[in-house]
């Protein structure tokens, strides 16, 4: 593979080069800076939007696109340059100003209140036209006829926390469209969505575009960018790389431009040679901490030298089969065996000494212990075990060699290890949680989200770290909502829905779409269009 | 685990059956005993309603207050200083000035002022909102002591003048009806009047919307123009005002129109715990306040019946209903999501 896929089939690379002539400039940003203490988010950063344009903001996390439209749409204030709208220069303070001015942002994270109903939703901070009452029925005739045309199939008077995450992200579309927006900033809108629901998206983008309305589109992921933009403004470390028409540019250009530096983007890995099964997992059933029923007979075999990735919609028993896989979590029914021993009542430590590791989802509530050096974070499962403690003292001289050595072998970017981890960033903090789980060579290596949030390079190391252990003979799952990685990193993928396993079949054997119809509860026998058999796992 | 829920739920029906069962079959025992059958006789008067509201509308008045403050995100466990610096100033200012108007006025006024020490503290200054309320109980508690005693140092008991019982024509002339429900003080008929009109707000209007908006996700409110600050800044101080005005409420409530030391004895924390009972909604509020007011109706009954039990286990009696109720209805309650949280411009970045 030599590019992560993830843009729906249906989308189709612009046909045509994209034209200024005839178009109003509504937004143009000027020399914009914004300053956090001790970083520079933008750095004099020029930008021209034209009505009726798609314009996607291309760049890897922590290159200044959320900040920049943030800045926009007057959540943050700009430390210098100037904004635009139709020409005239403006002075956004307020996300209010903004839209008054025809902005409307739709955040990352909806910024939608789950129990609150859609229209309820729709007109917060609104006034009526008999403020200050509320008149919902009034407001709800207005808002149907938007509704209907986006094809929000909910009734109004649904509380949002009800909606799938596709209805809710047209809920705060049409909250922007409702409040006058002609300028549409899309906070990478994908990355929450299934392969179907992106189509839509990208549907309902078109129909914007068509009706003049100017969408940023903030986006990390080429393939999305090719097919739906018009431009693309590639940013990098807070300033703008360059601005290209979609048309001519190539993934690999913007993947160069995205990064300063040619890139390769494949998981460079040998066929795998799977051996035994080392992991087991029987009939598994299990409750999470609300008492709800999260594995409900699930049963899935890892084998060593072989990465199995669990492909599914958040939610569906991936936390608590990793939670019980590290015995964190207790089995109602079914059983875990290891090399063939029942280890479905040992403790965790028992299996971290047996050589079963975990990467948690997330870094910062159960990976890390921020306030401690990245030295004790690093030994945290072994640091009252010879040599580093002997007779309950510890022993700094071999802590301090094992991670000065482990800072090295994991390019973990630390003034010193000595420093507390919550003062590095996202990256180095994974990379601190993959040396811990692999120093010791582990037989099984758990890894949920392991690159969450990280930039390409971080994330390229830690493929390859991965992909290493298997090699050496690991057993790996990797837990991912991102598709691209999945896809790209496993050898064998299985699907999770409501707490069992659909399917599992090599990589070679599925694709994309039949991934997303069967995460979207599909039965493997209805796949539209996929016959089975080998398929190239290409968009 | 389809079909779990329809079963607790025929089970629940079950308990209440057998709930009710067993109290009607102890009332009809206890009619034979001379003890049993004359508390009987004193819980089917209407003074005995009369009275439980009497005693609910001080918890009513200081909970609708709490409600404002925690619908907005900020707990107000500070209820119980406001009531007392409220019923303080209530007495005071009704006594200088010959007037309870003017100390409602004035209990008003106080409890704003406590709120917006509360708002200072817990948004401003991001200070943790029950330890800023621990120190204002300690405070008002330390503080309308040693007031009181400097006013009234000498000891012989003052009433303020209080508001006079107002018989509503032709509904106080009801039987039971009319001395339970309609012929109270101006300020039960107030307080009552609330639990609608705050509904109304609450529900109806852009305000209320705007203030649920704050509690729940302060963030999505920031990014529709919303001032967070602002509208936690005037839910706070607004739930001063009710919550103080609920000290006024409690001075009259004793017939003698006086206070003293400690009046309030923890009903501003009952009133937090009212909110919760009451499911952040002002009608199940009102259903906590009663609950408490009748608990404290009969402990007063019982005490001068004498039932053979040291009063002071009876004056538990309001507050062991109330944290019975609590315990068993309030499970699952859900309140504001962000309630608790301080909010800060930059958190969205």
């Amino acid at each position: 593979m030599t590019l992560p896929v993830g843009a729906p089939a249906a989308a189709i690379r612009r046909l045509e080069r994209f034209s200024v002539a005839g178009r109003d400039a509504v937004l143009e940003l000027r020399g914009i800076v914004k300053r956090f203490p001790g970083v520079v988010a933008n750095d004099h950063v020029d930008l021209k939007i034209y009505s009726g344009e798609v314009h996607a903001l291309l760049g890897e996390n922590g290159a200044g696109k959320s900040t920049l439209m943030k800045v926009v749409y007057g959540l943050y204030r700009r430390d210098g340059g100037e904004i635009l709208i139709r020409e005239r220069p403006v002075d956004l303070r307020t996300p209010q100003d903004a839209m008054a001015l025809g902005i409307g942002m739709v955040h990352q994270h909806f910024m939608l209140i789950p129990n609150f109903t859609i229209i309820e939703n729709i007109v917060l901070g609104l006034r009526s036209r008999r403020y200050p009452l509320l008149k919902l029925d009034e407001a709800a005739r207005r808002i149907q006829p938007l509704a209907d045309d986006f094809g929000l199939k909910a009734p109004l008077t649904l509380k949002v926390g009800k909606l799938t995450v596709g209805q809710q992200q047209k809920v705060e579309i049409i909250k922007a469209l409702y409040r006058g927006a002609r300028i549409l900033i899309l906070d990478e809108p994908t990355a929450v969505l299934l392969p179907q629901e992106t189509e839509e998206l990208f549907k309902l983008i078109e129909k914007l575009r068509e009706g003049g309305v100017a969408i940023v589109f903030i986006s990390h992921k080429l393939n999305e960018v090719l097919a739906i933009s018009d431009r693309v403004t590639v940013m990098r470390r807070g300033g703008v790389v360059r601005t290209l028409d979609t048309f001519d540019s190539s993934p690999a250009e913007l993947a160069e431009a995205m990064v300063g530096q040619a890139v390769d983007l494949a998981v460079d890995k040998e066929d795998c040679r799977p051996r035994g099964a080392c992991l087991e997992i029987e009939d598994a059933e299990a409750k999470d901490e609300l008492g709800v029923l999260k594995l409900n007979g699930l049963r899935l075999t890892l084998k060593a030298g072989e990465i199995h990735g669990l492909a599914g919609v958040d939610g569906n028993g991936q936390q608590t089969l990793v939670e019980t896989m590290m015995g964190l979590r207790a089995l109602q029914r079914g059983r875990i065996l290891f090399g063939g021993r029942d280890i479905t009542y040992s403790s965790t430590a028992e299996r971290i000494r047996a050589g079963v590791e975990h990467i948690p989802e997330n870094r910062h509530t159960e990976g890390l212990v921020l306030g401690l050096s990245v030295t004790d974070n690093l030994l945290l499962d072994v640091f009252e075990a010879p040599p580093f403690a002997k007779s309950g003292w510890r022993q700094f001289r071999s802590m301090n060699e094992r991670a000065e050595a482990l800072t090295r072998d994991f390019d973990i970017r630390a003034p010193t290890p000595a420093i507390e981890v919550r003062k590095l960033s996202g990256g180095n903090q994974q990379k601190v949680i993959l040396a811990r789980s692999l120093w010791r060579e582990p037989n099984v290596l758990i890894a949920m989200q392991p690159t969450r949030g990280l930039d390409v390079g971080a994330a390229s190391f830690i493929h390859r770290q991965i992909v290493k252990a298997r090699d050496r003979g690991c057993a790996v799952l990797i837990v991912s909502s991102e598709l691209d990685e999945i896809l790209g990193l496993s050898d064998v993928i299985s699907v999770i829905y409501e707490g069992r396993i659909v399917e599992t079949r090599s990589v070679l054997e599925t694709n994309l779409s039949r991934i997303g119809f069967l995460m979207a509860g599909g039965k493997p026998g209805d796949v539209p269009g996929n016959p089975p058999g080998p398929v190239p796992p290409r968009a | 685990m389809a079909g779990s829920l329809p079963r607790k739920r025929a089970r629940a029906r079950f308990v209440y059956l057998g709930l009710g069962l067993a109290a009607l079959l102890g009332l009809t025992l206890a009619r034979g005993t001379t003890l049993g059958g004359g508390i009987l006789t004193i819980l089917a008067a209407p003074e005995f309603m009369r009275a439980a509201l009497i005693a609910a509308i001080p918890l009513l008045l200081a909970a609708l207050g709490g409600l404002i403050s925690e619908l907005s995100g900020v707990l107000n466990m500070a209820l119980e200083s406001m009531m007392l610096i409220g019923a303080f100033v209530a007495y005071t200012a009704s006594d200088y000035a010959q007037s309870p108007w003017a100390g409602l006025v004035a209990a008003a006024l106080a409890g704003m002022l406590v709120g917006l020490l509360h708002a200072f503290f817990t948004i401003t200054l991001k200070a943790n909102q029950i330890v800023s309320a621990v120190a204002l109980n300690l405070f008002a508690l330390a503080a309308t002591a040693l007031g009181f005693r400097m006013l009234y140092a000498s000891g012989v008991f003052v009433s303020a003048p209080g508001f006079d019982a107002l018989s509503i024509p032709f509904l106080g002339k009801l039987p039971y009806l009319g001395t339970a429900f309609f012929s109270h003080n101006i300020l039960i008929y107030l307080g009552l009047l609330l639990i609608p009109v705050m509904w109304f707000i609450l529900y109806r209007t852009s305000w209320g919307l705007t203030l649920r908006s704050v509690g729940e996700h302060p963030v999505a409110a920031s990014t529709m123009g919303i001032n967070v600050n602002r509208v936690r800044y005037l839910a706070v101080i607004l739930s001063g005002a009710v919550a103080g005005m609920s000290g006024s409420a409690l001075v009259s409530a004793s017939n003698i129109n006086a206070f003293q030391e400690n009046l309030s004895a923890g009903r501003g924390f009952i009133a937090f715990a009212a909110v919760v009972f009451g499911r952040w909604n002002p009608i199940g509020i009102f259903f906590g306040a009663i609950l408490f007011g009748l608990g404290d109706a009969l402990q007063i009954r019982l005490q001068a019946y004498g039932v053979g039990v040291p009063y002071q286990l009876l004056l538990m009696l309001p507050y062991l209903i109330t944290l019975i109720a609590l315990v068993a209805f309030m499970r699952n309650a859900r309140g504001p999501a962000a309630s608790g949280i301080p909010y800060s411009d930059e958190a969205s970045s």
